[in-house]
């Protein structure tokens, strides 16, 4: 059986890479592979996706291991990045410029023919065009993202790096991204894209790999890493009037693996998330008290992660 | 317009953004104030000898310095904490060529404000004295002079986060301290490339410059000489740490 780590057809290809700073290990023998269509790197905060990103992109280079870009070292052989878009996590952008100046400033650092052109087409896909005469330093965090997004894209590159480029856009915004990924996608480019939310890499990703603690956690399509996940506990905590009592109707119904109660709030552990997800509300109803949320817990994906890391 | 011009381009707007320009400028008219006030009364011997020496010293050794620190520490280093020099690095570009647009930036940016502070000089002597001698020879050594602190300071702006104030202890201790001090040092002095390189073009400057130049031979072709290994040293030693360093 083939490793679902590795994609057919790669384009960029990681092999037992380790990277530490000091004593600090940020990723530990990775081997993984990327190819055409678009690729999740799923993680928590700190699971060592960005350090895995900035090593393909020869922004750091491994400890130990190897990566390659179109089967170049990118460190040694910059003519790849001819082919290689990046979105850095970080706002990289130059607040005095305008959005076309920065567009077109990266088209012409690509060895683009026409940058005017390149940038208003780039800019259009994004749907920065009416802004884009304003200066950066005036920009919200879902412009700044979409106009790095035309930046990583004016030169028309094949592999397209993106690390967490959803953040700080709105809903709409969102959605157009994730359509263009699809888009570039299917004109066979490799685009490979960084999140810790799991609902925003199934859907934008075909294929996901799942870091923690720099070490890779489960690899598939999204549904494999949901199967992955589905029998090990999820945390939840529920904003419930009375939590005691609805705490003992979850024990005595034996749908749940645990429950406690922290500062107020019901803290559930279940494997069957939308199973919890219909009762509750129903069981609020019958005994006739108020449900407020019921939110899924940060940790709780990093601990679904750690342990498919121990499975693997 | 090539890359590296545009990086030389962009970088340069960048250097010279308003606020620090202004700064950078009342410091490099600094020098004209003291020959401005210094030289009243004087005969016109003594104001030629004064020209050369606190004026003079003030602006090769503290103002040209500190002005080309400020540009050439920010040519990497904004890039570094503005955290866009992957923008600049996952390019088709060798890393000479980035290292080689970044001194020109930073090159262009210092020289225009400390060549402007050279410029007045030498028109604030013209017109109290009489000679427009030391113009152009001060405008060529301090173009030489801003050149070598440029490949000096860029590579410290990369390495550095607080290359400034490395910058500041190396121009007051060295430049401005125990080169001047001790004799011997001054051929390891970067003042003295521009001071020689000044004494080399304009007659009578060599002697009225003694002091100051120790055992520095006076000459432009020397300077310029220097300059250019220190230059490419400079650009090597930048491309070197862009290549090695961890950008992230």
């Amino acid at each position: 059986m083939t490793d679902p780590a590795l994609a057919p057809d790669a384009t960029v290809e990681v092999a037992a890479a380790s990277k530490w700073f000091g004593q600090k290990v940020a990723v530990s023998r990775v081997t993984c592979s990327f190819g055409p269509g678009v690729t999740g790197l799923l993680g928590p905060n700190g699971a060592g996706k960005t350090t895995l990103l900035r090593m393909i992109t020869g922004l750091a280079s491994p400890s130990e291991g190897t990566v390659t870009v179109l089967g170049q070292d990118p460190r040694r052989h910059p003519d790849v990045y001819r082919q290689v878009g990046l979105v850095p996590e970080e706002d990289a952008v130059y607040p005095s410029l305008t959005g076309r100046q920065y567009v077109e400033y990266s088209a012409r650092l690509s060895g683009v023919a026409d940058p005017q052109a390149a940038a208003a087409a780039s800019l259009d896909q994004v749907a920065m065009t009416a802004e884009s005469g304003r200066r950066l330093e005036g920009y919200s965090k879902g412009m700044r993202q979409r106009t790095k997004v035309a930046a990583a894209l004016v030169h028309d590159p094949q592999i397209l790096v993106l690390d967490e480029p959803l953040n700080g856009t709105d809903p709409v915004q969102r959605a157009r991204m994730i359509a263009a990924f699809h888009q570039l996608a299917a004109e066979g480019r490799t685009v490979i894209v960084s999140s810790h939310v799991l609902a925003e890499v199934e859907r934008m990703a075909d294929r996901v790999l799942a870091m923690v603690d720099g070490k890779l956690a489960a690899a598939g399509d999204v549904a494999a890493i949901r199967g992955a996940m589905s029998d090990i506990p999820f945390r939840v905590k529920v904003g419930v009037e009375a939590p005691r009592r609805v705490a003992a109707a979850l024990v005595e119904e034996g749908h749940v693996d645990s429950v406690s109660i922290e500062g107020g709030d019901l803290h559930v552990a279940t494997t069957d998330l939308p199973g919890l997800g219909r009762r509750l509300p129903r069981l609020a109803r019958d005994l006739d008290l108020r449900l407020t949320s019921m939110e899924p817990e940060d940790e709780s994906l990093e601990s679904v992660f750690r342990y498919l890391v121990r499975r693997r | 317009m090539t890359a590296a011009t545009a990086i030389a381009r962009v970088s340069t707007s960048q250097l010279l953004r308003v606020r620090r320009t202004w700064g950078m400028l009342a410091l490099a008219l600094l020098p004209t104030l003291i020959f401005g006030i210094g030289q009243s009364g004087m005969s016109e011997r003594s104001a030629l000898q004064f020209f050369h020496d606190a004026p003079l010293a003030t602006l090769f050794a503290i103002v040209t310095p500190v002005i080309s620190l400020v540009a050439a520490a920010a040519a990497l280093g904004e890039e570094r904490a503005q955290h866009t020099l992957s923008f600049l690095t996952v390019r088709p570009l060798a890393r000479w060529q980035i290292a080689l647009a970044k001194m020109a930036a930073a090159w262009a940016a210092a020289f225009a404000v400390a060549g402007t502070g050279a410029l007045v000089l030498g028109i604030t002597f013209w017109l109290t004295q009489g000679g427009a001698e030391p113009l152009l020879p001060l405008l060529v050594a301090i173009a030489l002079n801003v050149a070598v602190y440029a490949a000096l300071f860029v590579p410290l702006g990369l390495l550095l986060r607080r290359a400034v104030l490395a910058g500041l202890i190396f121009v007051f201790v060295w430049e401005a301290g125990l080169s001047l001090a001790i004799g011997a040092l001054a051929t390891y002095s970067v003042t003295r490339i521009g001071l020689s390189a000044y004494a080399g073009l304009v007659e009578g400057a060599p002697v009225l410059l003694d002091d100051a130049l120790g055992v520095v031979t006076p000459g432009a072709g020397g300077a310029a000489a220097k300059m250019l290994v220190l230059l490419l040293a400079g650009v090597y030693a930048t491309s070197a740490l862009l290549q090695r360093r961890n950008l992230a």
